[in-house]
């Protein structure tokens, strides 16, 4: 196998997922430091800590292995109620949290990693508050360890035999590992496992090397024996009976019971992977809709069940797709516990931040670019919304401020709230900004409307804060959390008052991909109606149509909704002769109406496709579809229509 | 190579009377017209939409573009691909007449006067042959400036609050 190849692809694996078990540290930190009592938090933890020194043993950097150990141990005093995290233990236990961040991004970046100095002794200091006794223990265990392997192996063509621990995720990556160890000590012969399976990352708990050891092999064994996941090591000549082998490893001396995690069912798969099977999967629904209309107009029976088989399977495997495709909300906000505790104190402030609806899932694609708009909120919320200690107390307010954040399902879209109780938007303060910038005039500034002065803050160099300060303040943000929203095709809302806080409303699809939708016909041309908006299809009477000032609307069970006929909202002549409006009862929100459409003509899934940048500002429209016959079906954006 | 001055290919079209041409390096695919999905509301020099093996691409049509009279397609219309940076576009024309080798010798710069309605950024230079005067054009160009119209123009939506 091709080392670097390999190499690189365990270490993104790697950094991925360290990257994650110390986002989980932060969070539990953070929500540890404000609950000390919890002693749940410690155990997530100290199972994170533990996970991440193996996953960094496995990949041979020691100074990550040692420092996440010494961390390991400080955490263990702590649950041992020895020691309590506050003040100064805290304090190095953040420390050694970024630490390993810049670690992990060395590792990324291909550095030389190098241990801190100090930092390891002192969370070890920290960690025996006093008493000497780990030290003691470790020192033990290596000297059986170094009794066990002063029998060394024969100097013939000798078996390396190595089983796995259960607990070991990636015996690939491991094996990998210990043939390059064994490779420079050994000449090898053969492994069992085959390289190739192993580069197939197939399921082993064992791996056999056959091999003639060289100058250093005992010092090789040695080695691969201190490295984590490994039950036993037995090395024997070719030939001799397995059970006359000499074991060099019984067992793991280190890692406490209660760590035991269970195996999980899981593979990891690449992202691109997903992508590429999402785009087959949809290239497989429009060839779905292609059969069926065909199979329609031809009188087969036994075609048209072959077609309804071949249908119903492309829609489950389709739904299995997207399924897979759902990642839980609470993975974006795991990073920003610490962020804001960070930010907070850096502020003098004290804030609590609690997160609802956290499983809610998004397609990842959508996580992936909220994630950064999400942030410039959050971050917008502790520098803008949130005072100081002082002025709370002043106010009587609580003197630890919270921001909030709420996830919902709501008909086709997820509704995210990110809140503070904080001092809200001072409407006087954005005149005046508006002002200075000349972005309005004196009077407009004072003619306008309270909505009219959220949008400024939407306005790019926008800010009403006094002084440019490191985490926001300098007017980027909003405008980008704005596109960045409107770009996934959902969209951002604030609400506000005086003194009691802010509101971002930011409203998402649940996916991007494929969706369920109404086609009908406008002059002539096909369109995809999103299900989502939906509420209904009612067929009028063009004598049920009433003008209201200038705007036509009709009744439905009593409620007047206005009436859009889109084929004079796309500026085409309306079909005069006709005495019914065939309409589409539309909701975006709190906002309801009925589109005049010429016809309705079928429920179908539709592959959503973009438009390019000549078009994606064009009302009315918001992407394509390819319809089974290979033509397009523009899909309408409901949203922009009613605004209108 | 004629005389030492490099020759190269373009691609000859022509837009009602006047001939023009794309360095044929530029140009990706030619269609004859085919299906064009009209997208209302968008700019006017925007034909619509076509199915590029399950891709949406834009059609511009190059004689609103340039401001010339307009016209109907009809079968001897091309659509002219072009890979652009970030999609393909095509270029709805009158009529691809040839692929026409030109050395930098029979090209001249461009006149300090130019064609009416044709901004001077998009013209490279202006090819004699024989009698034949072709336009060269920077198509590149053309999608720049047709991008930014379609954000301040078509961008209506741009300033309006979603939130209401």
């Amino acid at each position: 196998m091709s080392d670097e190849i390999d190499l690189a692809k365990y270490t993104k694996l790697f950094v991925a997922e360290a990257r994650e078990y110390l986002r989980t540290l932060n969070k539990a930190m953070v929500e540890f430091e404000s609950r000390p009592d919890d002693t749940d938090m410690v155990e997530v933890m100290f199972r994170a800590c533990h996970t991440d020194k193996g996953m960094a043993g496995m990949m041979n950097l020691t100074p990550i292995s040692e420092t996440a150990h010494a961390l390991e141990d400080l955490l263990n005093s702590v649950r041992e109620r020895k020691i309590k995290p506050e003040g100064e233990v805290a304090e190095l236990i953040y420390r050694c949290l970024d630490t390993l961040e810049e670690m992990i991004t060395s590792v990324e970046r291909a550095e030389e990693l190098s241990e801190v100095p100090g930092l390891n002794d002192d969370l070890r200091d920290a960690a025996r508050g006093g008493r000497r006794r780990k030290k003691k223990k470790g020192a033990a265990v290596k000297a059986v360890r170094e009794k066990t392997l002063k029998t060394s192996p024969p100097a013939k063509r000798t078996v390396l035999f190595i089983r796995f621990s259960r607990r070991c995720s990636f015996p690939a990556a491991r094996s990998f590992v210990i043939l390059k160890e064994v490779a420079r000590a050994a000449t090898i012969h053969g492994t069992v496992p085959s390289e190739e399976e192993i580069d197939k990352e197939h399921v082993f708990e064992e791996l056999s090397i056959t091999l003639e050891p060289e100058k250093g092999f005992d010092e090789t064994v040695r080695r691969i024996a201190s490295m984590l996941d490994i039950d036993e090591i037995k090395v024997g000549e070719e030939g001799v009976p397995v059970d006359r082998w000499k074991r060099i490893v019984a067992a793991k001396p280190s890692a406490p019971q209660a760590v035991d995690l269970p195996a999980a069912q899981t593979i990891k798969v690449g992202m691109n992977k997903l992508d590429e099977l999402l785009d087959d999967v949809s290239e497989l629904v429009i060839a779905r809709s292609r059969l069926v209309e065909k199979t329609t107009s031809h009188d087969d029976r036994e075609l048209t069940d072959i077609t309804s088989h071949i249908d119903k399977l492309t829609s489950e495997i389709q739904a299995k797709v997207l399924g897979i495709r759902m990642i839980q909300i609470e993975s974006v906000m795991a990073r920003f516990p610490r962020m804001i505790r960070d930010i907070a104190k850096n502020q003098g402030k004290e804030i609590e931040f609690t997160v609802d609806g956290g499983s809610i899932e998004l397609d990842r694609t959508v996580i992936d670019k909220i994630s950064d708009p999400i942030m410039h909120v959050l971050r917008n919320c502790v520098d803008h919304g949130i005072e100081s200690k002082k002025e709370r107390k002043k106010t009587k307010k609580r003197i630890r401020g919270h921001i909030r954040v709420v996830a919902s399902k709501q008909q086709d879209h997820v509704l995210i709230e990110i809140s503070d109780d904080g001092r809200g938007i001072d409407y006087d303060t954005i005149r005046e900004k508006a002002v200075d910038a000349g972005l309005l005039t004196r009077e407009q500034a004072d003619d306008a409307l309270a909505r009219d002065l959220m949008e400024l803050l939407f306005h790019p160099g926008f800010s009403t804060k006094k002084e440019v300060s490191q985490v926001s303040g300098r007017g980027v943000g909003l405008d980008v959390v704005r596109r960045a929203v409107e770009d996934l095709g959902g969209s951002v809302m604030i609400s506000s008052s005086k003194g009691a806080g802010t509101t971002f409303s930011l409203w998402l699809p649940f996916t991007l991909a494929i969706i369920d939708a109404m086609l009908v016909s406008i002059a002539d041309q096909t369109y995809a109606v999103p299900m989502g908006m939906i509420a209904e299809s009612h067929r009028f009477q063009t004598s049920e149509v009433k003008t209201i000032r200038t705007r036509e609307v009709v009744q439905l069970r009593g409620e007047v909704i206005p009436l859009i006929r889109m084929r004079s909202f796309f500026g085409i002549p309306e079909a005069n002769d006709r005495s019914t409006l065939s309409a589409l009862v539309v909701q975006s929100r709190e906002r309801r109406a009925a589109l005049a459409v010429d016809d309705l003509m079928a429920h179908q899934q539709i592959v959503v496709k973009s438009l390019d940048d000549h078009l994606r500002r064009v009302r009315g429209v918001s992407g394509g579809t390819i319809l089974g016959s290979g033509r397009i079906a523009l899909i309408l954006d409901v949203d922009s229509i009613l605004e209108a | 190579m004629t005389n030492g001055f490099e020759t190269r290919q373009y691609i000859a079209f022509k837009l009602g009377e006047e001939e023009f041409a794309f360095d044929i390096a530029s140009v990706k695919e030619i269609f004859p017209t085919q299906n064009i999905t009209k997208v209302h509301r968008s700019p006017e020099y925007i034909e619509g939409v076509m199915n590029l093996r399950g891709r949406l691409v834009t059609v511009i049509d190059l004689r609103k573009r340039f401001r010339l009279e307009a016209a109907a397609a009809d079968e001897n219309s091309r659509i002219i691909v072009i890979d652009s940076r970030d999609a393909p576009v095509g270029f709805l024309v009158d009529e691809v007449t040839e692929v026409a080798k030109i050395g930098a010798d029979s090209i001249e710069p461009v006149p300090a006067y130019v064609a009416e309605g044709i901004e001077s950024e998009y013209v490279l230079g202006i090819a004699k042959i024989e009698e034949r005067l072709i336009t060269l054009v920077d198509p590149m160009k053309i999608l720049e400036l047709s991008s930014d119209d379609a954000r301040t123009n078509g961008g209506g939506s741009v300033g309006d609050s979603p939130g209401r």
